[in-house]
C-alpha cells in the first residue's frame, strides 16, 4: 500500500478556506489572470484573501500584481508574500522570470505541492488562477478543491472564445463544481454578442460585461492603484456587488 | 530564506498524520513502513527520520517500525532520450535553484539542461518526492 503524505496537508489548507473560485475559460488572451488578480485585490478589501495562480507556464500574477518578494519558509509551510492585503502563491516567486518547461504528471505533482506546501492560513476566499484549456491544472484544482469551489468562466465576445469556453463548462459540468457564471471581457456592449448565446445555450448565468480598457491592457506595467481605479476593476466590483458572490 | 530543517518537520508531520488517518479509518494496527523520499527532495534522512520518531510516539503508530530511505533520482531528456543522475543534474546550481527544487522537485527542468544536448525537454521519472509504501498491518 502507498500512501501520499500531500494529501493529507491539502486537507487541511483546504479546509481552513470558506470558498474557492476558479477563474477559467477555454481560450488564452481573454483576460482570465486580469480578472482573478483584479477580483482577488477587490475581494481582499473586504475579506481575508488569497490568490493562487496556477498558469503554470505562464504565471502572470505577481507581475500583474507588482508583487516581487519571495515566500518565506514557517513551522507550517511556506507563507506566500502579500500584496496590500492579498496573499499571493504564484511559481513565478519562486522561479523569478525562468521558463517552466513540464509536462503531464509534473503538472499534477506541482499542483499537489504547491497546494500542499503553501499556508494560506485562513481565508474568505482563494481566487485561482488557472490556464486555458482543460489540462492539468483545471482537473487537478477541480479534485482539490471541489467542495469548497466555484467557477468564475471568462470568454470575449468572439464564436471562438465562446466555443471554447463552451468545452470547459462541458467538463465543469460534469464534476461536482458549480459554475458561478460567464464574465464577458473586453465587450463591445454589443446585444448579439455570442457569449448571451452561449448562456442560453448551456444555461450558465451571464454575470456581466468588462470593458475594453487601455490601462489594462498595459497590464504588468501599471501600478495596483491604476488596477484597481481602472474602468475594468469598476466594472468588475459592480459585477460582484450584483451577482452575490459573497453571500 | 529558507530552513531545510523546517521542510523536514512538516514532510515528517504529513508523514504521520496520513499513517495515523489511515488507521482511523480501517482499524487496523500499523507494524511497520517504509518511507521513500526522492533524492531531488535533498530531505535530510537523519532529520527527516528523527522527526517521525518523535511524533509517532505520540500515536497508535508508536510501535511500529520503519525505515526512511532514499530512492535515486532519474531525469531523462525528452528530445535525445539521455538519461541524468542526480549528481549530473545538480553539478553547478546555485543555493536558490536547490532551495526551490528542494521544495517542488519537478521544477528541476527551469535550472538545468541536459548534459547531452542541452534540451529543456526533461522529465522526472524517479527520485522526486516523498512516498509512504509498504505499510504492513
Amino acid at each position: 500500500m502507498l500512501l501520499d503524505y500531500r494529501d493529507v496537508l491539502i486537507m487541511k489548507r483546504v479546509s481552513q478556506i470558506d470558498k474557492v473560485i476558479l477563474v477559467a475559460g477555454g481560450k488564452g488572451g481573454v483576460g482570465k489572470s486580469v480578472v482573478a488578480a483584479t477580483t482577488a485585490l477587490l475581494l481582499s478589501k473586504k475579506f481575508r484573501t488569497g490568490l493562487l495562480d496556477l498558469d503554470l507556464h505562464g504565471p502572470s500574477s505577481a507581475a500583474i500584481l507588482g508583487a516581487e518578494n519571495s515566500p518565506i519558509e514557517e513551522a507550517d509551510g511556506i507563507v506566500p508574500p502579500t500584496v496590500d492585503r492579498l496573499k499571493l502563491m504564484s511559481l513565478d516567486l519562486l522561479v523569478k522570470g525562468r521558463p517552466i518547461p513540464l509536462s503531464g504528471l509534473s503538472k499534477q505533482e506541482v499542483v499537489k505541492e504547491i497546494v500542499a506546501l503553501t499556508d494560506f492560513g485562513e481565508l474568505d476566499f482563494l481566487v485561482v488562477d488557472l490556464p486555458p484549456g482543460s489540462g492539468d491544472e483545471l482537473l487537478a484544482s477541480i479534485r482539490i478543491f471541489r467542495s469548497k469551489a466555484t467557477t468564475i468562466i471568462v470568454t470575449t465576445p468572439s464564436a471562438l472564445s465562446s466555443s471554447f469556453a463552451e468545452r470547459v463548462i462541458t467538463i465543469m459540468k460534469s464534476t461536482s463544481v458549480p459554475i458561478f457564471g460567464i464574465v464577458e471581457n473586453m465587450s463591445r456592449k454589443s446585444d448579439d454578442s455570442p457569449t448571451l448565446e452561449l448562456c442560453q445555450r448551456t444555461g450558465v448565468t451571464f454575470l456581466g460585461r468588462l470593458p475594453f480598457d487601455e490601462i489594462i491592457a498595459r497590464a504588468g506595467n501599471i501600478t495596483r492603484d491604476q488596477l484597481i481605479s481602472s474602468r475594468f476593476a469598476l466594472s468588475l466590483q459592480s459585477i460582484l456587488n450584483m451577482t452575490g458572490l459573497y453571500r | 530564506m529558507y530552513s531545510w530543517v523546517m521542510h523536514e518537520f512538516l514532510v515528517a508531520g504529513g508523514v504521520v498524520e496520513s499513517l495515523v488517518k489511515y488507521v482511523s479509518e480501517s482499524g487496523r494496527v500499523v507494524k511497520s513502513f517504509r518511507v521513500v523520499v526522492g533524492e531531488l527532495s535533498m530531505l535530510d534522512i537523519e532529520t527527516l527520520s528523527n522527526a517521525i520518531k518523535t511524533l509517532i510516539t505520540q500515536t497508535a503508530l508508536r510501535n511500529a517500525v520503519f525505515t526512511v530511505e532514499v530512492e535515486p533520482a532519474s531525469i531523462v531528456c525528452g528530445t535525445c532520450l539521455s538519461k541524468m543522475s542526480f549528481n549530473e543534474a545538480m553539478a553547478g546550481l546555485n543555493t536558490d535553484a536547490k532551495e526551490v527544487i528542494h521544495f517542488i522537485p519537478d521544477l528541476v527542468g527551469c535550472y538545468i539542461s541536459c548534459v547531452k544536448c542541452g534540451s529543456v525537454d526533461l522529465k522526472v521519472v524517479s527520485g522526486r518526492w516523498v512516498e509512504v509504501r509498504d505499510v504492513v498491518t
